[in-house]
């Protein structure tokens, strides 16, 4: 948001642009001039607090942003705005909040109002008496419906992730990324649902995003905020930001989740979001908090929480595929021995999506037929499991890309180090570089090891899928094949 | 490159090899001595480490995918998939594994091979107590080892094979006289895990001979050689038999100390059934002995548990006979005679004259004790 004014552009997302914002349109009262200076803004501020009062180039500063009121001078701050209030600059109880919101100071509370302008604080009272939150089963309500009815092997993660989001403190965006089906939403869902009923946040909204990949990245990001804060603003504010410009709603979602903590989620978050909207998130944080999903890891983001998600471990496939087959009714399924469903597991890995797939398809099909059909997906439901997965994303993969993927398939589950996979994949550093790069950001690859040695694996859907796509005559998996196999004989100083 | 981080990197070396298997004919050739060395190698390692239900599993299905022509590295996968299936106690499995070794050997006239299938067959005999069979297979393996520019590692292999399978059949001179011989050789190669195993061999037929300082002497020697490597199976198997040996000699707090300090989630983690039911029998067997029943009756019924799952009825009755023991000092009488009547169920299968009827009589003996009591 800029304006131009006397040939220069106020940015009046800053502190230093409004207060030069709201000045020009201040008159000096006292003098009857139709321009208050610096000077004598410094001056008045300097009458209401009792001292001396503030220079033109100290109030220059501020209009600047070069320095800044310190949050401990709260009667400074005060000052300054009931001296714009009387002069016409600052109009109303909103747009002395907008300055303190953007210099990052908190709301006037009753107090500050009854000094300022009494009216004021009869329009806050009236708004507060019209406000209400919703209930818990209200928002619960909202919430799509929930596509599990137990929940195996996510207790950790959705008590980490908890923590993080009833705290006070940073992080005030947590992210859980993963690849297609892995359960991002549905941990988010669980959630939502358990911290509805703490209370303690005002409203926990739950937002499904979709983003189409047909705009350029920068457009898309604006548009996904513009919407973001639309749908914000029709849950946070409703019926009254209808007809606002998105500066002002903007404005206004931004000043409710600053007045007290909500929790926005944001499910499914796709497409290719720039630094521009995770910028934009940021300011709309602290004490409000936000949860999203994605399968593309974030760029930037050194203040958010990630957590990727991993497949689900054996026992909890066994224990939801079981759960899953009692279900839909597949009751031969459900009395496999852990033998037999470990052999599935072998095959999908633990993708509850593709675990739940597979009891749906028991009813139908023989296990040797599901097996064999996961293991050449190419028809029916499975063959639009993997689309659904992973089809969208192998077709925007580079050549690059695609062959280091391919030379997964020769790494353990623990997964292999970057001078393996650069070695076997036959990539030049900047390309192989580039491509893990990417693979990770798009949940491809994951990063399996510690802090002290980084190791990358692929999810054993993603294997299955690969190793439906390779040919087998494909030259460059066999090379990589035969420079794996030197690679172990020299790493095991095999003296033949 | 260093292999300090093998045990990560095991699943690395598995699909390395499983997908070499699949490699097409032209360019597998390129890269056959790669895979000999690497399935040798990995098998060496794997074994040391404990890893063998993971590496078995990954062999097997290399074994049921396996297309490949070439019969000397079928020969090699075949050899240590039955040496696993021995180690994991399926011991028909592994006969089978290794007669199919042979077959192919023979087909390609690789006599020295056949030299190694005759001893890993002398090696599963041995351990299934066909005593016999052991001596023929080792004699067999012996014979082609010499006649082929012996190799002192393959020579002294056999050599500790025959030095055990004379201790089987209780000639302790001949089996200490062939270990002698054995550890000379291996003295001369660099392969501390083989040389340990055997001065642990000689040890526990010295302590049968009651030679009591010289197998101390022996197990000391085991347990330094060991240290160097990585191999905690075998520092297991040592623990093992030096406890062994204070417990014969009357120490228990010494036998108690040392089978303590075996570690069981390794031996968890690694499968090694038999060497779990050994280390929980003979850490039960030391608490009677030093009179706390409750503690031993614990560690019985856990090594019942693992007998009965290695399917080794005449093992499983000795640990009855021991758990009957402590359930008669605890003056659980009725479980006593249970415990009793179950291990005399089992010794009544076993073959006439053999260490089950010995067994079975000295039962009969306690039952009556216990009745009477």
């Amino acid at each position: 948001m800029a304006h131009a004014q006397s040939g220069k552009r106020i940015n009046l997302n800053t502190f230093g642009g409004l207060l030069r914002h709201y000045r020009h349109r201040c008159i000096d009262w006292e003098r009857n001039s139709r321009l208050l200076s610096q000077e004598r803004l410094g001056e008045l501020i300097g009458q209401k607090l009792g001292i001396s009062g503030y220079s033109g180039a100290a109030i220059s500063d501020w209009e600047r942003n070069k320095s800044h009121i310190n949050k401990d001078e709260r009667r400074v701050l005060l000052s300054l705005i009931e001296v714009m209030h009387t002069g016409g600059g600052i109009k109303s109880l909103d747009e002395a909040n907008q300055l303190l919101l953007a210099g990052n100071y908190r709301d006037l509370n009753q107090a500050e109002l009854q000094l300022i302008d009494k009216e004021w604080l009869n329009q806050k009272t009236a708004e507060s008496n019209q406000y209400s939150y919703s209930t818990a089963e209200e928002q619960e309500a909202l919430l799509p419906p929930a596509t599990y009815t137990r929940l195996f092997g996510i207790e950790e993660k959705k008590a980490i992730i908890c923590q993080h989001l009833l705290s006070s403190n940073p992080p005030y965006v947590v992210i859980i990324t993963g690849i297609g089906g892995i359960g991002k939403s549905t941990i988010a869902d669980t959630v939502a649902r358990q911290l509805i009923q703490t209370r303690h946040f005002a409203q926990v909204i739950w937002l499904s995003t979709n983003t189409s990949n047909d705009q350029t990245s920068e457009a898309n990001s604006s548009s996904t905020f513009a919407n973001l804060v639309t749908k914000l603003g029709e849950r946070l504010l409703p019926n009254t930001l209808e007809r606002e410009s998105v500066e002002r709603q903007l404005f206004q979602v931004r000043r409710e989740l600053k007045k007290r903590p909500n929790l926005i989620i944001l499910d499914n978050l796709e497409g290719d979001i720039s630094l521009h909207f995770w910028e934009n998130l940021r300011r709309l944080t602290n004490p409000s908090k936000f949860l999203l999903t994605s399968r593309i890891y974030p760029p930037d983001t050194s203040d958010f929480y990630l957590l990727n998600l991993s497949e689900l471990p054996l026992k909890s496939s066994i224990g939801l595929l079981r759960h899953q087959a009692l279900i839909v009714g597949s009751t031969e399924l459900s009395h496999l021995t852990d033998q037999n469903l470990t052999d599935i597991y072998n095959i999908v890995g633990g993708n509850p999506f593709a675990l739940r797939l597979v009891a749906k398809l028991a009813i139908i099909y023989s296990l040797p037929q599901i097996q064999a059909s996961l293991k050449r997906g190419q028809t029916g439901a499975i063959a639009q499991m993997y689309m659904d997965i992973y089809h969208e994303v192998w077709q925007t993969l580079q050549q690059t890309e695609k062959q280091l993927l391919q030379t997964m398939l020769l790494v353990g589950y623990t997964g292999a180090l970057v001078e393996q996979l650069q070695i076997i994949s036959k990539l030049d550093e900047d390309n192989f570089e580039q491509a893990l790069h990417q693979l990770i950001n798009y949940s491809l690859i994951e990063p399996r090891g510690n802090i002290y040695t980084q190791r990358y694996g692929i999810h054993s859907l993603t294997a299955q899928y690969l190793q439906n796509q390779k040919e087998t005559s494909d030259m460059t998996f066999t090379e990589s094949n035969l420079v794996n196999l030197k690679y172990w004989h020299e790493y095991l100083a095999i003296d033949s | 490159m260093s292999r300090s981080n093998l045990d990560i990197e095991r699943y690395n070396i598995f699909r390395a090899i499983e997908f070499g298997f699949m490699l097409p004919s032209q360019e597998m050739q390129t890269v056959r001595h790669v895979l000999i060395d690497l399935l040798r190698e990995t098998s060496h390692f794997m074994k040391q480490r404990g890893y063998w239900l993971e590496w078995l599993q990954t062999l097997e299905r290399i074994a049921e995918r396996n297309k490949v022509e070439d019969a000397q590295l079928q020969c090699k996968l075949f050899n240590q998939l039955g040496d696993l299936y021995r180690l994991t106690q399926q011991f028909p499995k592994a006969i089978k594994a290794h007669k199919k070794a042979e077959t192919l050997a023979r087909q390609s006239n690789d006599e020295v091979e056949l030299g190694h299938i005759y001893f890993y067959l002398g090696m599963v005999h041995l351990r299934n107590r066909e005593h016999k069979q052991a001596e023929d297979f080792g004699q067999k393996s012996l014979n082609i080892f010499s006649r082929h520019k012996p190799d002192r590692k393959e020579m002294a292999g056999v050599l500790n094979l025959l030095g055990l399978a004379a201790r089987s059949r209780n000639d302790l001179e001949t089996a200490e006289s062939r270990l002698r011989r054995s550890i000379n050789l291996r003295l001369r190669t660099n392969q501390p895990v083989d040389l340990a195993r055997t001065l642990n061999n000689l040890a526990i037929v010295l302590q049968e001979q009651e030679k009591w300082k010289e197998a101390l002497h022996y197990f000391a020697e085991a347990k330094q050689t060991l240290e160097t490597t990585d191999s905690e199976l075998d520092r297991v198997m040592v623990a093992l038999s030096e406890g062994t040996l204070f417990f014969r000699m009357g120490q228990y707090v010494q036998a108690r100390e040392t089978f303590e300090k075996i570690d069981m989630p390794f031996l968890e983690q690694s499968g090694h059934l038999l060497y779990q039911a050994l280390a929980t029998n003979n850490l039960g067997a030391v608490f009677i002995s030093l009179e706390q029943f409750d503690e031993a009756e614990t560690c019985l019924r856990e090594s019942i548990e693992y007998c009965r799952k290695i399917g080794d009825d005449l093992r499983l009755a000795k640990t009855l006979a021991a758990l009957s023991e402590a359930l008669t000092k605890q003056g659980n009488k009725q479980a006593a005679l249970d415990t009793i009547d179950e291990a005399n169920a089992l010794l009544t299968k076993l073959p006439a004259g053999s260490e089950g009827e010995r067994l079975y009589k000295d039962l009969v003996e306690q039952k009556e004790k216990v009745s009477k009591n």
